[in-house]
């Protein structure tokens, strides 16, 4: 914990907010691009293959974590092409943040199949 | 974001035109349809009956559903034909006229009219053996259908009761079911067996003008009244009227309740009245099965034919149900029973003769759950 507010501070100092918040930008715009279609994708396939709803639903959550997954990774590149030589780790802080957001995501769609597809599907 | 953005324009200039094509695919709706399986719902998820409430319920009563999309996209046409249980088509009659959120109007009308229709008939079943169970309903004329060239189209809704019309010479027509004066409906009547639906009464009473003033009532209890005009082609308003009996709630023992539910039309009839029936009933007649199945209720307790029986049967056998109700009222290819069978031949699926259970009425499917043993 203590490693992770050093780099952060040091990676804030180093880089500033609007450097950040544009680089996250960038990932979320791309990543959304990319992922529009997947979604729609596994979106029309549950309704033509509701049978299978519980398989495609674990696709879709996989496909959540990569939409998360690539969203950080395009962030993190976008940061590297903004200072090319950098003190501070922003792929450190980069793979933390990608791995709670997966976590989050992994969550919810358990917690999503469990709970809320039998409450919706009445 | 420009350096994103400069980095990736390479492949942005190349993909932009398969995306905006693969897009197109994906979003575009073309007029067919597709009905694919779906699966079964637990009756007792939306209907309870405050009656036997310490009876003990061994097995279940589940409505069978299936997925029917509306104009899908180029995307889910293709993909549909991946599966050996979908099955697509294109939209006809009055559905192509329909949008999509017309067509889920129809559906849930029929969803909740199949319910009232339920009530009635497992309840009458009930009371002629227990004196504590009364149904009391009333006979309304519901809005079923609406043309292209209706006026006042989007003022009239799906399931808005017809209240009268002023027709010819001041006469005030009301649907046949609340004639505060029997003699003109036979005046009006064309058919021998001496009734008079609705339409017919309508093309007796305004015959002289083109336009006509019809009052309606909304579900909320809200009256209106519009001009409606008659279409110069083919001199019809461009509506239909269905008559239902719904469930008058207060005069009736035991009270029920009804959740909602986001699964539409009326197929679910039958296994509706068993689970209702059974509620009602002294012994459990579910001998711990899941039994589940398809078919629409008469108010005679006869039962009708369904749609989508191939995505239904497909449904059931991936369920593993014990007992599945489907109707044959024939031997036609057109039978519903005649069709599962055949449904069943071509996916493959050789013990339907244990689960799949023809029947043409109520009294049918109780008979055939007396013949089960615990």
């Amino acid at each position: 914990m203590n490693r992770l507010k050093y780099e952060w501070l040091t990676f804030i100092k180093e880089y500033g907010w609007k450097a950040l918040l544009d680089a996250f930008f960038g990932g979320l715009v791309f990543s959304t691009i990319v992922f529009i279609p997947v979604f729609v994708i596994l979106g029309e396939l549950i309704s033509v293959f509701m049978h299978l709803k519980y398989y495609l639903f674990a696709l879709v959550v996989l496909g959540v974590m990569a939409y998360f997954f690539l969203i950080n990774k395009l962030t993190l590149q976008a940061l590297q092409m903004k200072k090319k030589e950098h003190v501070s780790h922003p792929e450190y802080l980069i793979r933390i943040h990608a791995l709670v957001w997966m976590g989050l995501a992994l969550l919810f769609g358990i917690i999503f199949m469990v709970i809320l597809i039998p409450i919706l599907w009445v | 974001m420009n350096e994103l953005t400069e980095k990736f324009w390479p492949y942005i200039k190349v993909l932009l035109l398969p995306y905006v094509a693969l897009m197109f695919l994906l979003l575009y709706p073309i007029d067919y349809y597709i009905d694919a399986p779906g699966g079964l719902a637990e009756v007792s998820r939306t209907i309870d009956v405050e009656y036997n409430t310490d009876k003990e319920i061994s097995g279940s009563f589940s409505t069978t559903y299936i997925v029917a999309i509306n104009r899908p996209s180029f995307f889910e046409f293709i993909v549909s034909y991946f599966s050996k249980y979908t099955e697509a088509g294109k939209l006809t009659g009055s559905y192509l006229d329909y949008s999509n959120d017309e067509i889920a109007e129809i559906s849930y009308l029929d969803k909740a009219t199949s319910i009232d229709a339920a009530i009635i008939v497992a309840y009458e079943a009930i009371s002629a053996i227990n004196p504590d169970v009364h149904i009391a309903y009333d006979t309304k004329t519901l809005v079923f259908g609406k043309s292209i060239y209706l006026s006042f189209y989007d003022s009239i809704s799906f399931g808005d009761e017809f209240i009268s019309v002023i027709g010819d010479e001041g006469h005030v027509v009301y649907p046949n079911n609340n004639q505060p004066n029997p003699e003109y409906v036979l005046e009006a009547d064309t058919n021998i067996d001496g009734i008079c639906t609705t339409s017919e009464l309508l093309a007796y009473y305004c015959q002289d003008s083109d336009t006509y003033a019809f009052s309606f009532k909304k579900e909320s209890g809200e009256e209106y009244t519009v001009e409606l005009t008659k279409n110069a082609e083919n001199a019809r308003f461009g509506i239909t009227f269905k008559t239902y009996y719904l469930v008058n709630d207060e005069d009736t023992t035991p009270a029920y309740t009804e959740a909602n539910s986001n699964i539409g039309g009326p197929s679910g009839g039958l296994l509706s009245t068993l689970y209702i029936y059974n509620m009602l009933a002294e012994e459990d007649i579910t001998h711990g099965l899941k039994i589940a199945g398809t078919g629409t209720i008469l108010y005679d307790g006869s039962v009708g034919y369904i749609g989508g029986v191939k995505q239904k049967v497909a449904t059931a056998y991936l369920n593993h149900v014990d007992v599945f109700f489907i109707p044959h009222l024939a031997d036609s290819a057109s039978d519903n029973y005649v069709a599962a069978v055949a449904a069943c031949k071509e996916l493959g699926i050789d013990d339907y003769e244990e689960w799949l259970i023809p029947v043409a009425s109520l009294s049918d499917a109780l008979a055939y759950l007396d013949t089960l043993e615990d």
